[in-house]
């Protein structure tokens, strides 16, 4: 077991290697120059002071060089410098980091804790009515932007009815108690959720009504065991495997999912550190962001597979 | 081969099966439609389709004024007989720019789709037909490209490189065709074990022949299904490009509606409104037609996959 995560992470290894290339050659091909960062401000600038600039940013020396050494300095867990901030790229992530993966994560709680019961009693009946709100959700779900979304939750749960704040996140203070913030996430939630939860929705009835129709459920039946516990002990363990898999497929669409409805619901978060950092081409921030995405989609994945192995016991990994 | 490929071919051998019991009826693309047709919100979502692109060419004719025309009435005119759409806050009409904005969403929906297509229609077969090293190699990029996240890389380079419209469908479309790569790649895996193609080989048909000419007419189903989606998910993209900013300045789109009214969402709900709507519900009929020409090209399985 051991072994096997040990060779899938120096798996991952090659590929970190070419996400960081492609995005750097990328980043560096644009036309821009960073440096005119440092000009604004009706400064006269002397060509002195530019290469000044540019031999601190490490921009003068050639592509591959400075390419090396942001390799190298990524696997010793260094991100570089932002141009605009002044400060690590590493420190300003990690400071917007949980609000982002917050948001992320309670979309993720709100579609399977929804999605899969959801999916499970559709599965149980099909053609009636449960099945039909189900597939309801799941089409307009699946189709509705989620920005546009969030936008109509503020113009009628904000603006018309005033039950909830239009938007922001207080900032939490050491007295402040946590059930303060839970108006703030409802609306980012439940408008960067309900795709999740129309797949998994979707995804959970599929499975469970292939699932229920094969021979060991009947014979659970016929054992006599109730019938919850064989839809929820039986069935489920087996139906949620592909919904694992959906969502694990789609965390880096939620996690830039996220990114935009910061902007909807004006949250500090990494969406607008991400925004800000494009317009002011502050490269360093940029390629930590898409660096660590891609690194967290990789992490995902093993870790998907690990939970395979433990629902699913006749999956072992060696 | 890892999991999500795993999982895709075990899909499509049921779909692969299938498709040719379907191809050896020599009516097959009646019996489509047969089929396809008996799914009613189907056929529904293809007239709102079809409706959609009607609007789009004819913008010109239907919009009463230009969709970048300032001050053609009052700013934030409710929706009134006048403006039935309302206006904005430069006094534009929102109706002109919901119409003209079909355009840009079919234009980049459809040529994005068409371009991740073609790559990857291309890459899949290559892969799935020759297998082995070349197969391997195509795969790590395949996993490359999907591990990178889409619309942060799309919105970077459109930023960076220029927010024409040209940059954005390309970028869409090249940063899309996984998908369908891994689709075609399934099936030829299935497909190349099959007598015809053995045949073909033993009476010296070119590799090239074999896989444009014996294996692709068999696919091409499978990838119109993988391309509808495709084309809805390109829309929805676009649409958050321009929802951040960085959509074509020339062009009214309805991303750009949106992100226009997010600051005035106190003030006016229906500079969010129509606009949103149209986006949802092109991306609801090409989900739609998806899901029916799914069900259609796959009868054993209709209703299995959810609707």
């Amino acid at each position: 077991m051991i072994a096997y995560i040990a060779r899938r992470i120096l798996g991952a290894v090659p590929l970190i290697v070419l996400v960081l290339v492609m995005n750097f050659v990328i980043l560096h091909i644009a036309p821009g120059d960073p440096v005119f960062l440092f000009m604004q401000g009706g400064i006269s600038a002397t060509e002195e002071y530019e290469a000044q600039i540019r031999a601190r940013l490490g921009l003068d020396k050639s592509l591959g060089e400075q390419l090396g050494i942001y390799i190298s300095n990524v696997f010793r867990g260094d991100l570089g410098f932002s141009h605009y901030y002044q400060r690590p790229v590493s420190a300003l992530i990690v400071e917007r980091m949980p609000i982002t993966l917050s948001l992320v994560v309670l979309s993720f709680l709100f579609a399977a804790t929804i999605g899969i019961p959801l999916g499970t009693f559709a599965a149980r009946r099909p053609y009636s009515i449960v099945d039909q709100v189900n597939t309801t959700v799941a089409v307009f779900g699946y189709s509705i932007p989620s920005f546009w979304f969030g936008q109509l939750l503020i113009i009628v749960l904000a603006i018309r009815l005033r039950i909830l704040p239009t938007g922001g996140i207080p900032l939490r203070t050491l007295g402040d108690p946590l059930l303060s913030w839970i108006p703030h996430l409802i609306m980012p939630v439940l408008a960067l959720g309900v795709r999740q939860l129309a797949i998994v929705a979707r995804m959970t009835r599929a499975t469970m009504l292939e699932v229920l129709g094969m021979d060991y459920i009947v014979q659970a039946r016929a054992k006599g065991l109730s019938e919850s516990f064989v839809v929820f002990k039986h069935a489920l363990r087996n139906g949620i495997l592909p919904v694992i898999t959906v969502m694990s497929v789609n965390f880096a669409f939620q996690f830039t999912g996220a990114m935009i409805i910061e902007t909807v619901f004006s949250w500090p978060g990494l969406g607008r550190l991400m925004f800000e950092s494009v317009y002011r081409r502050d490269y360093p921030v940029l390629m930590g962001l898409l660096v660590l995405t891609s690194a967290g989609v990789l992490v995902i994945n093993l870790v998907t597979d690990l939970t395979y192995a433990y629902l699913d016991p006749r999956i072992v990994y060696e | 081969m890892n999991r999500t490929s795993k999982r895709t071919s075990r899909m499509s051998m049921r779909r692969g099966r299938d498709e040719q019991q379907a191809s050896k009826k020599r009516s097959a693309s009646l019996s489509l439609w047969k089929r396809f047709s008996r799914n009613r919100p189907a056929v529904v979502a293809l007239l709102f389709l079809i409706v959609l692109s009607i609007i789009a060419i004819v913008a010109d004719w239907i919009s009463p004024h230009g969709p970048m025309d300032i001050g053609v009435g009052r700013p934030f005119y409710p929706p009134s007989g006048s403006f039935f759409m309302g206006t904005d806050d430069l006094g534009r009409d929102i109706f002109s720019g919901v119409a003209h904005g079909a355009r840009i969403s079919l234009m980049v929906g459809f040529a994005a789709a068409l371009t991740a297509t073609l790559i990857g229609v291309v890459i899949g077969s290559v892969s799935g037909y020759f297998g082995g090293r070349i197969d391997y190699l195509l795969m790590k990029l395949c996993e490359l490209f999907q591990c990178v996240p889409r619309f942060l890389l799309a919105l970077i380079i459109v930023v960076l490189f220029g927010n024409t419209i040209w940059n954005v469908v390309i970028v869409i479309g090249v940063l899309s065709w996984p998908r369908t790569a891994r689709v075609v790649r399934s099936q030829f895996l299935q497909l190349r074990q099959e007598e015809f193609v053995t045949a073909a080989r033993a009476i010296g048909v070119t590799n090239a022949r074999i896989i444009f000419r014996y294996i692709l007419p068999n696919v091409m189903h499978a990838v119109f299904v993988t391309a509808s989606m495709e084309v809805a998910a390109a829309i929805i993209t676009e649409a958050g490009l321009s929802f951040l900013g960085a959509g074509d300045p020339n062009l009214m789109s309805w991303g750009r509606m949106l992100y226009n009214a997010q600051r005035f969402l106190r003030t006016a709900w229906w500079v969010a409104v129509f606009p949103g709507s149209a986006i949802f519900t092109m991306v609801l009929s090409l989900n739609l037609i998806g899901d029916g020409l799914n069900d259609a090209l796959n009868p054993k399985l209709r209703g299995r996959r959810g609707f």
